[in-house]
């Protein structure tokens, strides 16, 4: 069958989604395993950390590192100020790193600032930046979102399957 | 406990990284690249998250 003005791959795609459409009608749909449901929330958590490996492990070819004494570890980008890219020189110096790598929200310092610097701010009232950092930014905040996303779906899989 | 305080220092560090290595992959800044996450995305997307919850918390309620 040859669907009238479009190419044939598509045409053939037409008519699988018609034919699945047809038999998703006449056989009722099992809700997911206890199972698929758990891998898939696992890989939910799993991605975004996954993400940020991926991420560095692709950048650090090449990469000086450096010693930060206070945390005693090593960070994979330099400390050094370069105007060419951002290190950690625009961690320690949020002005610096405004001054010589923003690009497109220059107009925006108005309203990102506040609340930037407002987090920042809280953070560091805290006592211990990193630990509150990690807390509140890589674990806190995340895990928010995470319960607020495996609710939803399993809302969606009570509304759907009863 | 100082081994747990060192690992959590390193992931500290690793995740500041993954910041700047982000903002130089993109072509943008440490700067931007924080704004767009924890000023923008992260509320954004949290706020929706939360209605959303709620909406389907009524509609399976009713």
């Amino acid at each position: 069958m040859h669907h009238k003005g479009i190419s044939a791959p598509l045409s053939n795609l037409v008519t699988l989604l018609r034919h699945c459409q047809e038999y998703a009608y006449f056989v009722p749909m099992e809700p997911p395993s206890k199972i698929r449901s758990a891998v898939l929330y696992l890989i939910i958590l799993i991605l975004p950390y996954m993400m940020v490996v991926i991420v560095n492990e692709y950048s650090r070819p090449g990469l000086e590192g450096y010693y930060n004494a206070k945390y005693d570890a090593r960070g994979m980008n330099t400390a050094t100020a370069s105007k060419a890219a951002c290190s950690w020189k625009c961690f320690f110096d949020t002005g610096y790193c405004k001054r010589h790598h923003v690009k497109y929200m220059q107009p925006l310092f108005k309203v990102i600032d506040p609340i930037y610097f407002g987090i920042i701010g809280l953070l560091h009232k805290a006592g211990n930046y990193a630990a509150t950092n990690l807390l509140f930014l890589v674990i806190g905040w995340p895990a928010l979102m995470y319960f607020l996303l495996i609710r939803i779906l399993q809302l969606r899989k009570k509304l759907r399957y009863g | 406990m100082d081994s747990l305080i060192s690992i959590g220092k390193w992931i500290f560090m690793y995740c500041t990284d993954f910041m700047i290595n982000a903002a130089n992959l993109t072509g943008t800044s440490y700067y931007e690249v924080n704004a767009m996450v924890f000023v923008v995305i992260w509320p954004l997307l949290t706020v929706v998250l939360l209605v959303y919850y709620v909406w389907l918390r009524v509609r399976v309620w009713r």
